[in-house]
């Protein structure tokens, strides 16, 4: 322990007499020690170096054109879009965590909300740069926005691109306040715990300014409870208006009316699935062991559990349908799909998303932080070969099989995949270190001692 | 005490702002903020670290009317999405697309929605911030510093001076009734200026100068003239390497991309193997009468007025006295000029029509070739009005009818 | 590299007149433009150092950088980044570039700047001439029609002809006379008159000891006359002409049977009856291939009386992939083939004896295959049945014996004067192996010290077993007058630039002997002359130029006479027809190759083929040709092994994969393609690639540029000729680098095959004649789906103008002329073989080809696909910036500059018909683009062939298929200006104009009496996909078949319901 406790300064015993300080302390604690532990720098340093790589491929992609990227004649769409699917999905359980969950009253939430939402948001930044830089002239793509200008021309609003673009836009938007919101009254736990004026002064201005009136209190709950119940058919709506790119389009393997659910479970599925990645190495470095516990873990896998059946059914149910259709160019479109030349990448996405998950069935394994975090990877993994299948085996396969093709990425595609990852970490880390990483007012306000016992 | 009297110490006296009392647990501030409930006073409020459940029936606070405000911003949001959708594919620029009507409303609700969404978003936290007049700078209580704790472990039950119930022993007793952990007097805050410090002054307005200069430079742009060509930074596919009519091609000693056709060669449709219409030459003597294609009608003599009086009029006159405008100016600049011919003189009355295309077609003295300007049946139709020109002062009586002659008599 | 150097990168003092001169002088040029040309020389300069410099000629050449490489990563890549940026950046800051305008000071009559006019023309490839129409936009040609009024065209083009235009351009085109003693230096047309003049003068006096001329085959009665005098003039210099793809045997088939040298002339548009026995009377290079190709088609319209065509040859040919029925079989087993007709036929037509006796029936091992036998016996029957309207023909490539029996075939069955005529043969220049060998000979006995090249290029192409090249290194003086300066002018002490035929008078004889004239329609870009021209130069005649020349040849004095003649493109003298008298003919000798057994697997055959892209290497530099894909195999950029999959499997080879081909201990590396309908045992391999130094699109080794494919050149022999018996193939365990295959670029799994062969009888429907006749709506039955209903009321009504399309899959030949005429029309970049290699190409218009029945006896059929125009277009409703969308008129317009590159419509298209430029391909290729608006002189010559009526487009943008709009506008406001109505075939889209065989038919629907209107009437016409409701103004006509009641399949039966 004392060993650990010197690597890390966050190991050491809770200061403060009660329940509330030790909460207090416990969260701010992350950001008053004089330096992250050596696993924050090292974490801190590859992602900035998977940053650098991102930024240089997105600079090579931009001046060199998009040739530089992996597409090919009939699959026009690769990798930056998948990328693009892949990042809207994770970025839905941020929010569904903190909206549905806390409409459903399950207070367990409060331990996981904050770091949540963190990741929506950074997800959403990841996602928003693919579409922008992946189109053929990435100068123009505010061409894509109702500005008036002089040619007289406007976006063409049957397009579900254009519907990304508001239904992304609006998202990011809403999850920002909504973040924002949660950690007023945090920042001002954090203004008055700071030393140093700079401190002092970010955080004070964040706070505005926050004394926790009760009257203020009031309405903050009221505002809190209206965004809430907004966000939640909202993050319904994105992934839903994601998935009519395809679904609106009239490509076999595409067009199919069961994408919207499936396209918001699987969000939901992949989004717990990172939660968890992040929270098992986050709750150990940062010393959050008290605050989210075994439970919360089990609570998730649960869910992973739960929402990987959903999307198993979706699976299924496409290929009963693509059968039951008698379509000849979607049934082959799924045939091919599991047994065609994308077998692999198929099979690679059953075995994450389906199999992978039934091990928590047993109690045993969904509170094994190990399995947990593991099986977190796999279903990331999983969730990015569906956008991939979907996306390039439709599109590598369709109606005339003159221009069928086979669709390899290059170095590109793969620089700014991993690179995406950097941006995401990068941000990440720098949230665990400078942010309330657990919304602490919520936490005490479901601690016994934070009931007023008068009645 | 300390913190108070150092205050007083620098600033005299400082009015009683209110009397704070201090809790360490939820149960005794929701007891003590009912007792003060029902002592009736008004200004007053507590400060807690989070929410707590049943404060608000304990404070008697009222329901806050946001949700109203979010309703009526969604309202506007959705109005607006719809609107914005209308009114530009609809109404301002319709287009044909995929055989669709220029307005069907499903390809719109998506839109739509996330506008009413995005507006109420901002409606519920914007409102929450205004009710709750945040942000506020600064606060009295500020000064307390075992007030700092209230974001953290401690809650707090504040009755205002200005309240008019207000009294400082009665309310002190009030309070003290409540069992707090601690009583105290809050004076008006006289430390913290409410001046806005200097270099934040400065900063906005560095600032706010900074964001006009590129209207400025837009402005200036539009007013005045410039003899450069306008920026163009990105040339996408602005500058065509095709080479259209009559443009540069540095290859070619003359710089033109157009070329003379090669010596000899015939278009397709350009042979003109015909003497009589294109040369005005029958067997080997100028043709005396006009083509077979050649119309001897009133629509070819107007045709041949108005190109006469474009191509020739300038130099020999609309008469045809050579008196054109040209051959004036020449005349008042003195310089040595050939008068272009007077189109009345007797030889040329005499030449055959054949002649005077020829002399169109290929000019004559310095007169130079029309023919590369003027089509073939156009330069007939000026020749044929040349000729009407002509007869028009060489008549005599000969030409006219029995029955125009008696009708001179 | 200084001959690669444009023009003006030249010293003045080379600059002949004529060339990128004009006669009007600097005093009356705008004062922009004297200025411009004053500030040009330093401008060039600096560039002429660029063009030295190692780092520009990679980029210049950079297409064939993988991405990879060009990542700025590698040092190479690295560098080139850079120097775009320094290109783009260089250019004019970032200001908008003025443009200006130069008009002529004075017009020539009849010249209207920016209105294009038709020159008629004709152009020679290896002696087949054609009848052209050059389009000329301000006086530079711009496109090449077909000239309607010549029987060798009838309007129609082919790849050549359309590619011919972007070779005028080529900045490789040899552009200065080079003289190479020792080492290379530029030379001018003065030193060389002079020196060759002198050489002249010298053989005159010796009367033309030591003197030959060796050029390649030319129908030019100009350049034939001159031959002639200049034999006279030193009688005893040798003239010898060579052309790989010559063959004596068909000549000499015809004396055979006849006992004088003639010239056949076939009418297949009277033949009910067409037996193809190993010819392609539909390639381009064969001689009256268009005009046979327009005959044969009259005849595949199911509505009119259709003609039966049967194929028996080794390779699915063009009119094999046509025919009702077909027989592979090897190329030597069709001697036995025809024997045993004539056998068969002479038995039972009893022709009169003076026909002499048929051949004896052979006992030919194929013949025991009851397929085979009855398809044969079959074919005799239907002769039978329609003497008189019945043709046979026979492949070039066939012994002479064989040729002479097919005559008598259709002599006896009385076909001479009906479907067959026979008219004299004019004087011809040409020549082939033996030819080459003789000279060769001559040059090693040591007796020829001054050796004249006209054309050709027999370095390259010349037999492997005729060391011409060693031969060429004895000879004293070698003059060779070329377009570039390739491998043989690298081995000459000469080299002077022959004048594009664009460029220069000329005249030609057609398929039937009548003489074309070809004008020029540009002065000689860099002062070449024609071989007329130089040969006259030579001789010292008095007038040499090329003008007065072909004049005085066919002695038109009267100027009316000569005028009509050049206008007209021919002098319409066709050749004189004759009656001759068949002779007999001794009985044939089969070879064991002839007689063997079905599948050759014992004796392996290779044949080789001149190339439909590059013919025999000649077009080895044009970027278009090099980009179309090979017919049959779908590869582009190279050569492949075609060989038939049952032949392949037992030899152990894979598709794709690279093998070893040799041939008597001569063997070359190539890609194999399984080619089902290939005859077993057969081995096709094409000609014409593999070249060194071709230029910087087709490889030049010593600037690291990719040589293109594989020289096959090496396996053929003067001995074996085109059909080589005796290969063997061995396969080896790689793929080649880069495999540019346009279709099926992967190998197809079974599941994609299961998938491919479920959805192809309704994709590319067809059916037989009976069954069409009996129920004609079984085509439009082949699919079955619910009732299209629209969602929507129709927003417009299309009642102006409905531009449609109909497209005659029975007329369709799979020659790709649309595709190249497309390319030439609507400005589609070269995107170079490894892009191609990553399924990039950007052909709007694609020949999709497929193979049909079982892999022994496979059919290809060829189907062209292009935007469809749909109404309902799926494409237009997911572009979110409205850069796709709908017209009045019905046509699915583009919006280039509006474009952002979602791509997204292209996702959208269920005939994926839309290209999306991936990079800046013609920055990429010719160093010319939209985007920084290069001043590369090389840009600039190539840039002379855009269309000018058609934007280019850039990078990043998604672009296809207008039906032509530039077209269809052109011709509407002719016709608003004459107040009259579009008339019905006015407007011809390029793939319509150019195709051979008419299966385009584009027009107004809303005009019921249009063309367009009726084929899309036809119970045969039928929308590609239906099913998903597009409404698409592009129909097909189904094929229809006219098989044999006795060979009728039970095709087409099974969808009727």
């Amino acid at each position: 322990m004392a060993i650990a406790s010197d690597i890390n300064p966050y190991q050491g015993a809770l200061k403060g007499d009660n329940a509330f300080a030790q909460i207090t302390d416990n969260v701010s604690r992350i950001m008053e020690a004089p330096k992250p532990p050596r696993a924050w720098y090292i974490a801190m340093g590859f992602s900035l170096m998977l940053l650098a790589m991102f930024g240089a491929s997105l600079g090579f992609v931009v001046w060199e054109g998009i040739g530089a990227w992996g597409h090919i004649h009939p699959v026009a769409w690769g990798f930056p879009i998948v990328n693009f699917v892949f990042w809207v999905g994770i970025g839905h359980a941020g929010t569904l965590i903190s909206a549905i969950l806390f409409l459903l009253r399950q207070n367990w939430r409060t331990a996981i909300n904050r770091f949540a939402e963190a990741m929506t948001i950074f997800a959403v930044i990841c996602a928003a740069i693919f579409p922008g830089v992946h189109i053929g002239r990435p100068w123009l793509p505010y061409w894509m926005t109702p500005i008036p200008n002089q040619m007289g021309m406007w976006p063409q609003f049957r397009s579900p691109l254009e519907w990304d673009i508001f239904a992304v836009g609006t998202y990011a938007t809403v999850s920002i306040l909504f973040w924002y919101m949660g950690m007023i009254p945090d920042f001002a736990t954090f203004r008055d715990r700071s030393k140093t004026t700079v401190r002092r002064l970010v955080y004070g201005l964040l706070a505005m300014g926050w004394r926790g009136s009760s009257r203020q209190w009031h309405r903050y709950e009221r505002a809190y409870l209206l965004l809430a119940a907004l966000a939640t058919p909202l993050v319904l709506s994105v992934h839903s208006v994601v998935s009519f790119d395809f679904a609106t389009s009239q490509l076999p393997g595409w067009h199919t009316t069961i994408f919207p659910p499936y396209f918001v479970a699987g969000a939901i599925f992949g989004g717990f699935a990172m939660v968890v990645v992040l929270a098992v190495p986050s709750r150990q470095f940062f010393g959050l062991k008290r605050i989210i516990t075994m439970r919360h873990l089990e609570l998730m896998s649960k869910i992973i559990l739960a929402t990987g059946m959903l999307v198993g059914y979706a699976y299924g149910m496409e290929m009963f349908i693509a059968w039951y259709s008698g379509a000849i160019y979607e049934q082959f479109a799924f045939v091919n799909r599991a047994f065609g030349n994308y077998g692999w990448a198929y099979w690679t996405m059953i075995f994450c998303n389906v199999l992978a998950p039934q091990v928590f069935w047993s109690k045993k394994m969904r509170t094994n932080v190990w399995v947990i975090f593991f099986v977190g990877v796999l279903v990331n993994v999983g969730m990015w070969f569906e956008r991939f299948v979907i996306i390039c085996t439709s599109l590598a396969r369709d109606f005339l099989p003159a221009n069928w093709g086979y669709f390899v990425p290059s170095v590109v595609d793969y620089a700014t995949l991993a690179g995406s990852f950097g941006l995401f970490f990068t941000l990440f880390l720098l949230f665990c270190r400078y942010i309330p990483m657990v919304a602490m007012a919520e936490m005490k306000a479901f601690i016994p001692e934070g009931h007023a016992h008068d009645h | 005490m300390s913190d108070t009297q150092a205050i007083q110490a620098e600033a005299g006296p400082a009015p009683l702002h209110g009397l704070l009392a201090e809790y360490d647990n939820p149960t005794a501030l929701v007891r003590a903020a009912k007792k003060v409930r029902d002592a009736g006073y008004a200004h007053w409020d507590t400060f807690t670290p989070f929410p707590i459940h049943g404060i608000e029936r304990a404070m008697g606070i009222r329901m806050t009317r946001l949700p109203w405000l979010v309703f009526v911003a969604a309202l506007i949001g959705l109005a607006n999405g719809v609107l914005l959708q209308f009114l530009t594919n609809a109404w301002d620029y319709k287009w044909l697309v995929s055989g669709k009507p220029f307005w069907s409303w499903p390809a719109n609700v998506p839109i739509a929605f996330e506008m009413t969404i995005l507006y109420s978003a901002f409606a519920a936290l914007g409102g929450m911030l205004i009710f709750n007049n945040l942000p506020l700078p600064a606060h009295p209580l500020d000064l307390k510093e075992r007030f700092a704790r209230v974001t953290d472990d401690r809650f707090f039950l504040l009755i205002e001076a200005r309240d008019g119930k207000f009294d400082e022993v009665d309310t002190r007793r009030l309070l003290e009734s409540t069992e707090p952990l601690l009583l105290d007097e809050v004076l008006e805050d006289r430390v913290t200026s409410d001046k806005i410090p200097r270099a934040l002054i400065y900063t906005l307005i560095v600032a706010g100068a900074a964001s006009l200069v590129p209207f400025a430079a837009f402005t200036a742009a539009r007013a005045r003239h410039s003899e450069k060509p306008r920026i163009h930074a990105i040339w996408d596919m602005d500058f065509q390497p095709k080479f259209k009519a009559q443009r540069a091609n540095p290859l070619f000693d003359d710089n033109r991309a157009m070329r003379k056709p090669v010596a000899g060669t015939v278009a397709t449709g350009a042979l003109r193997d015909d003497d009589h219409m294109y040369r005005g030459r029958v067997g080997d003597a100028w043709a005396t009468t006009y083509p077979a294609g050649v119309q001897v009608t009133e629509e070819t003599l107007r045709v041949g007025r108005d190109k006469y009086n474009v191509f020739c009029a300038p130099c020999h006159g609309f008469a045809g006295e050579g008196d054109g405008m040209v051959h004036k100016r020449a005349e008042t600049l003195g310089q040595g000029w050939v008068p272009p011919s007077n189109l009345h003189q007797e030889y040329l009355r005499l030449q055959p029509v054949g002649e005077l295309f020829n002399s169109i077609t290929n000019g004559v003295r310095n007169m130079p070739a029309y023919g590369p300007q003027i089509e073939p049946d156009d330069r007939w139709a000026i020749v044929m009005y040349v000729r009407a020109l002509q007869r028009s002062r060489a008549s005599g009586l000969g030409d006219l009818s029995e029955a125009e002659r008696s009708g001179l008599k | 590299m200084s001959s690669m150097k444009p023009k003006s990168l030249q010293d003045p003092s080379t600059v002949s007149s004529g060339e990128l001169k004009t006669p009007c002088d600097a005093a009356d040029m705008p004062a922009s433009a004297a200025a411009d040309t004053s500030a040009a020389p330093s401008h060039w300069r600096s560039l002429a150092e660029l063009d030295n410099d190692p780092e520009f000629r990679e980029f210049v050449a950079r297409e064939f950088k993988t991405p990879l490489e060009e990542m700025p990563l590698s040092s190479k890549g690295r560098r080139r980044f850079m120097q775009l940026m320094g290109a783009s950046f260089a250019l004019a800051g970032c200001r908008w570039k003025e443009d200006k305008l130069l008009p002529f000071s004075e017009r020539p009559e009849g010249f209207v700047p920016g209105e294009p006019v038709f020159y008629a023309t004709a152009m020679d490839i290896a002696g087949v001439a054609t009848g052209l129409w050059a389009k000329s936009f301000d006086g530079r040609p711009i496109k090449i029609e077909g000239n309607p009024n010549s029987a060798s065209s009838l309007g129609a083009t082919n790849t050549y002809h359309q590619g011919s235009i972007l070779g005028l351009y080529d900045p490789d085109r040899s552009q200065q006379v080079v003289r190479r003693a020792g080492q290379r230096t530029p030379s001018s047309w003065a030193d060389f008159d002079r020196a060759a003049g002198e050489l002249i003068a010298q053989a005159r006096a010796a009367g033309g000891r030591g003197v030959a001329v060796l050029s390649e085959a030319s129908s030019s009665p100009t350049l034939a006359s001159l031959r002639s005098r200049f034999l006279q003039a030193m009688p005893q210099a040798t003239w010898v002409a060579y052309e790989p793809s010559h063959s004596a045997s068909a000549e000499q088939g015809i004396e055979l049977a006849f006992g004088q040298r003639l010239r056949a002339v076939l009418a297949p548009e009277r033949a009910d009856v067409l037996v193809s026995l190993d010819a392609d009377l539909l390639c381009p290079s064969t001689d009256g291939g268009l005009a046979y190709s327009r005959a044969i088609a009259s005849r595949r319209d199911p509505s009119g009386s259709m003609s039966r065509i049967y194929a028996v040859e080794s390779s699915i040919t063009e009119i094999g992939s046509m025919a009702d029925h077909r027989v592979a079989l090897r190329a030597s087993q069709i001697a036995a083939v025809v024997a045993y007709l004539d056998a068969e036929l002479s038995a039972q037509a009893r022709p009169p004896a003076a026909l002499g006796a048929a051949q004896p029936r052979p006992d030919a091992k194929f013949l025991e295959d009851a397929g085979v036998k009855k398809v044969l016996d079959v074919i005799v029957k239907d002769l039978l049945a329609h003497r008189g309207s019945s043709l046979i023909t026979v492949g070039s490539r066939q012994p002479a014996e064989v040729h002479a029996v097919v005559h008598r075939l259709n002599t006896l069955l009385g076909n001479v004067g009906k479907t067959i005529r026979y008219v004299e043969e004019a004087d011809r220049i040409s020549g082939g192996a033996a030819d080459l060998a003789a000279l060769v000979a001559e040059i090693e006995a040591g007796r020829v010290e001054t050796l004249l090249i006209l054309g050709g290029n027999p370095v390259y192409n010349a037999p492997v077993d005729v060391p011409f090249a060693a031969a060429l290194g004895k000879v004293k003086n070698s003059i060779r007058l070329g377009l570039y300066e390739d491998e043989t002018s690298r081995l000459c002490t000469w080299h002077v630039p022959q004048a594009h035929y664009l460029e220069a008078w000329g005249d030609a004889r057609a398929f039937d002997g009548t003489v074309l004239i070809a004008q020029p329609t540009i002065a000689p870009l860099h002062g070449g002359r024609s071989a007329i021209e130089l040969i006259a130069g030579l001789l010292g005649l008095p007038r040499t130029s090329g003008q007065d020349l072909v004049r005085a040849t066919h002695d038109a004095s009267d100027d009316k006479v000569w005028r009509r003649a050049v206008h007209d493109g021919t002098l319409g003298s066709a050749a004189l027809a004759v009656e001759p008298v068949l002779r007999p003919i001794a009985s044939m000798t089969l070879t064991e190759a002839a007689l063997g057994s079905a599948d050759g697997i014992d004796k392996l055959e290779l044949v080789l083929e001149l190339d439909p892209a590059v013919h025999d290497g000649r077009f080895a530099n044009n970027g278009w040709l090099q980009e179309m894909s090979h017919p049959l195999t779908k590869i582009s950029w190279g050569n492949a092994l075609m060989i038939a999959p049952i032949t392949a499997e037992r030899l152990g080879l894979r598709d794709g994969f690279l093998a070893t081909l040799t041939l008597e201990g001569r063997s070359v590396e190539l890609p194999v393609a399984f080619t089902p309908g290939q005859a077993p045992g057969t081995l096709t391999v094409n000609l014409g690639y593999g070249r060194k130094v071709a230029g910087r699109v087709g490889g030049l080794v010593d600037e690291d540029v990719e040589v293109v494919g594989t020289d096959t050149y090496a396996l053929f022999t003067a001995k074996a000729g085109a059909i080589a018996v005796g290969a063997t193939v061995t396969p080896l365990n790689r793929r080649p680098d880069v495999l540019a295959n346009t279709q099926d670029l992967y190998a197809i799994d079974d599941i994609g095959a299961r998938g491919r062969d479920e959805r192809l009888p309704q994709l590319l429907r067809e059916t037989t004649l009976s069954d069409y006749q009996a129920h004609p709506e079984v085509i439009k039955h082949k699919v079955h789906h619910p009732p299209r209903l629209n969602l929507w009321h129709d927003p417009v009504s299309y009642d102006g103008h409905k531009w449609g399309m109909a497209i005659d899959l029975n007329k369709c030949t799979g020659c790709n002329a649309c595709v190249i005429a497309c390319a030439a029309e609507n400005n589609t970049p070269v995107v170079g073989k490894h892009e191609v290699a990553r399924g990039r190409e950007m052909n709007w218009l694609r020949v999709e080809r497929y193979f049909k029945g079982d892999r022994e006896q496979a059919d290809a059929r060829q189907m062209p696909v292009l935007c469809m125009q749909c109404e309902n277009a799926p494409c237009e409703q997911v572009c979110p910036v409205g850069a796709t969308l709908h017209s009045s008129e019905g046509l699915n317009d583009m919006v280039y500059n509006r474009c952002i590159g979602t791509r997204y419509c292209s996702n959208n298209c269920p005939y994926k018909v839309r290209r999306f430029n991936y990079r800046n391909y013609n920055l990429d290729v010719y160093g010319t683009t939209p985007y920084t608006g290069t001043d590369d002189p090389r840009a600039k010559l190539r840039s002379m062939a855009f269309n000018p009526d058609v934007t280019v487009r850039g990078r990043g943008v998604m672009e296809k298929c207008t039906f032509c709009v530039q077209r269809i506008q052109n011709v509407k406001i002719k016709a608003k200006n004459a107040r009259r109505p579009v008339e019905d075939g006015e407007i011809k889209t390029a793939c319509e104009q150019a195709c051979p065989t008419g299966a385009y038919v584009f027009g107004d629907l809303n005009d019921k009496k249009s063309r367009v209107a009726k084929a899309h009437g036809e119970p045969r016409a039928y929308e590609l996909l239906q099913e998903l409701n597009n409404r698409t103004r592009v129909q097909y006509l189904a094929r229809i078949s006219n098989p044999h009641p006795e060979l009728a399949t039970e095709d087409g039966h099974s969808e009727r319901h």
